[in-house]
């Protein structure tokens, strides 16, 4: 049914779509610089679910973003959550930043395109989101540069991290993260390595739940509606002029100055496709980085002495010239105990796991079917690209397990219907209309008071985690939003 | 007493991961054989003394190890009782015990301290180390 708009007393100054990280890393830095008088409203189509309730319906929170999407003949799954806070509940807490290099791909390496920003750009932005998850570290140096040191000393390398430090001083680090190396003053616990992260049962690791909450009920310029699905954009003359939304099986719509979409990329570009705006292709190129497990069994050392579940990073495979004609890749060290079942040598077993970039193909899209509330996913499967660097993989192993006491390896080959649970691409930034959907500010290039917030703005995609990248975006966008010269803070 | 069908179908169960392993090289002959003595066993010995047999060189707590299976079967379901034990079975086993809390020490009596579950039983990694830490 079709009811008329709920009393909101008003009209908004913003409208936020969705309450995850791209949202929430906003709306902070939209409240720290606005005036007192501003009214946001935060549609979110989740329920707020408590941490101890999540960890008792898991799987039924796994169905809900099952049947959230139809994904037609593509098994890939894509991993989210709807609920407030959105993939904040299930994220592994992996927070490290892009190199100056992923942003330059271009200009460096001939392939696909640059950003319209610079890490220079961002840095700042990466040192106020590490702040705010209290991100744990290296402390002896990082593969790009920082203005601030880590706000959390580095978790505890097991054994062959240190050997792989050794070997490989300037390529090797403790992996930056939001799950702990300290108790934190708000309520956090320390990490205890319990490894099973995507839904830490000691809520140790950062969510929007345990550290932005008070955001949203806190403070009084922001009224938040959980159960409300956004439905429908409504445009005139260049303008969002409503935000179409259905509660409780009532539709109603609200109205701001200014309205920014920070669901992911599967919705953000499903709304924009639903508003008409196919400016810019929105849609085009969803992806994600492409994983290859290594196991190693060592001879004669232990692993596991880890304070973590990832504790280490590996940069070996990452910047070079190679990167003109495959992938790069990040190797993740874990530190979850799987064990081998031979007497004496239980602990002697190593994961590795290796994350190629991907680029973006026009053929794996986001499109609006039948359903009004339910994009449908295209996925084929990765690029050349992507499976070349995946290709030449066990040729580089013999360097990359040099330091190692290697008995024996296996890998597990790439399955393109897994998952790294990223979803990104499909409403590109850039600074050509033509080819992308927001501009270097993550507004909209025809609608002005609309913006674009998250995974779904990258241009390339790095072997990197996306999320603190994702994050210091929303605070540049709010930062650049309400710079005193803009005079939309007042 | 062993009939002519359940001999057959015993012998068949053995020979074939062995006959794949001849196909495959003397490294897979080894796991093949392996594998179909583990068969073979199976059929014979309950789950709860191949666990026992499994670590052999351990002095294991028996009531601890009732206690495991009983609370493997409440978390997976039944375990199928003529199937060989799987590695993870059998390290989830000594990861429930106390065995990595004293350094793996093969002289000591092995006690089931609980079933390894770290969705349950938080912050009991028998090795994770935080001696950097606070």
């Amino acid at each position: 049914m079709v009811s008329p708009p709920i009393d909101h007393d008003g009209a908004f100054d913003l409208i936020l779509v969705g309450s995850s990280f791209a949202s929430s890393f906003f709306l902070h830095r939209y409240l720290e610089r606005a005036s007192s008088s501003v009214r946001v409203l935060v549609l979110e189509r989740g329920e707020l679910r408590e941490h101890a309730w999540q960890l008792a319906h898991r799987d039924e929170l796994e169905r809900q973003s099952d049947a959230a999407v139809n994904t037609g003949q593509s098994a890939k799954p894509w991993i989210f959550r709807v609920a407030f806070g959105g993939s904040s509940n299930c994220w592994w807490a992996c927070t490290p930043r892009f190199l100056p290099e992923d942003f330059r791909l271009q200009t460096k390496y001939g392939v696909a395109r640059d950003w319209p920003l610079s890490y220079d750009d961002l840095e700042e932005y990466y040192s106020a989101a590490e702040e705010l998850m209290a991100v744990s570290g290296p402390a002896d140096g990082s593969p790009y540069p920082r203005s601030r040191p880590y706000p959390q000393p580095p978790h505890r390398f097991s054994d062959p991290d240190r050997l792989f430090k050794q070997r490989f001083p300037d390529a090797f680090f403790n992996q930056p993260t939001a799950r702990p190396s300290r108790a934190i003053v708000s309520g956090r616990p320390r990490c205890c390595a319990n490894g099973v992260c995507s839904r830490c049962p000691i809520d140790s690791k950062f969510t929007i739940l345990n550290s932005l909450r008070h955001l949203y009920e806190s403070d009084p310029r922001v009224t938040l509606l959980t159960g409300a699905t956004v439905t429908h954009l409504d445009v005139a003359n260049d303008r969002v002029t409503g935000v179409r939304y259905e509660r409780a099986g009532v539709e109603s719509t609200a109205r701001a100055d200014l309205v920014a979409l920070g669901a992911n990329a599967l919705f953000n570009p499903f709304l924009l496709l639903r508003a008409g705006l196919t400016d810019g292709n929105p849609g085009r190129g969803l992806l994600e980085q492409v994983s290859v497990n290594v196991e190693v069994d060592l001879a004669g050392v232990d692993n596991f002495q880890g304070s973590t579940s990832i504790t280490g990073l590996g940069y070996m495979l990452y910047s070079g010239d190679h990167r003109r004609e495959r992938a790069a890749a990040l190797m993740e060290s874990w530190n979850v105990p799987v064990l081998r079942d031979l007497r004496g040598k239980w602990r002697q077993r190593l994961r590795l796991k290796f994350i190629y970039e991907d680029l973006p193909q026009p053929e794996n899209r986001v499109t609006i079917g039948s359903d009004p509330a339910k994009p449908d996913i295209h996925y084929t499967r990765h690029s050349d690209y992507a499976q070349r660097g995946v290709d030449r993989l066990e040729s580089d192993l013999a360097r990359v397990l040099a330091p190692l006491p290697v008995e024996s390896y296996r890998v597990i080959r790439p399955d393109t219907l897994t998952t790294e649970g990223h979803i990104l691409g499909t409403t590109t930034m850039g600074d050509d209309p033509a080819t992308s959907v927001v501009d270097r500010q993550l507004v909209h290039h025809r609608v002005r008071n609309l913006l674009v917030l998250g995974g779904s703005v990258f241009p390339t995609i790095s072997p990197s985690n996306p999320t603190l990248t994702i994050c210091a975006l929303s605070l540049r966008a709010a930062d650049t939003l309400l710079a005193p010269s803009t005079g939309r803070s007042s | 007493m062993i009939t002519r069908r359940t001999f057959l179908q015993i012998a068949g169960w053995c020979a074939a991961p062995a006959a794949v392993g001849v196909l495959a090289g003397r490294r897979s002959i080894a796991w093949a054989v392996d594998r179909g003595t583990a068969r073979l066993t199976a059929l014979v010995r309950s789950p709860e003394d191949r666990l026992r047999s499994h670590f052999s060189y351990l002095t294991l707590d028996m009531a601890g190890v009732e206690q495991y299976f009983a609370d493997h079967q409440r978390t997976f379901g039944p375990l199928p009782r003529h199937l060989p034990l799987s590695s993870d079975f059998c390290t989830r086993y000594l990861m429930s015990t106390d065995f990595f809390h004293h350094g793996a020490d093969e002289s000591r009596l092995v006690r089931y301290v609980g079933f390894y579950d770290p969705d349950l039983t938080t912050c009991n990694n028998p090795m994770a180390r935080f001696d950097d830490a606070d």
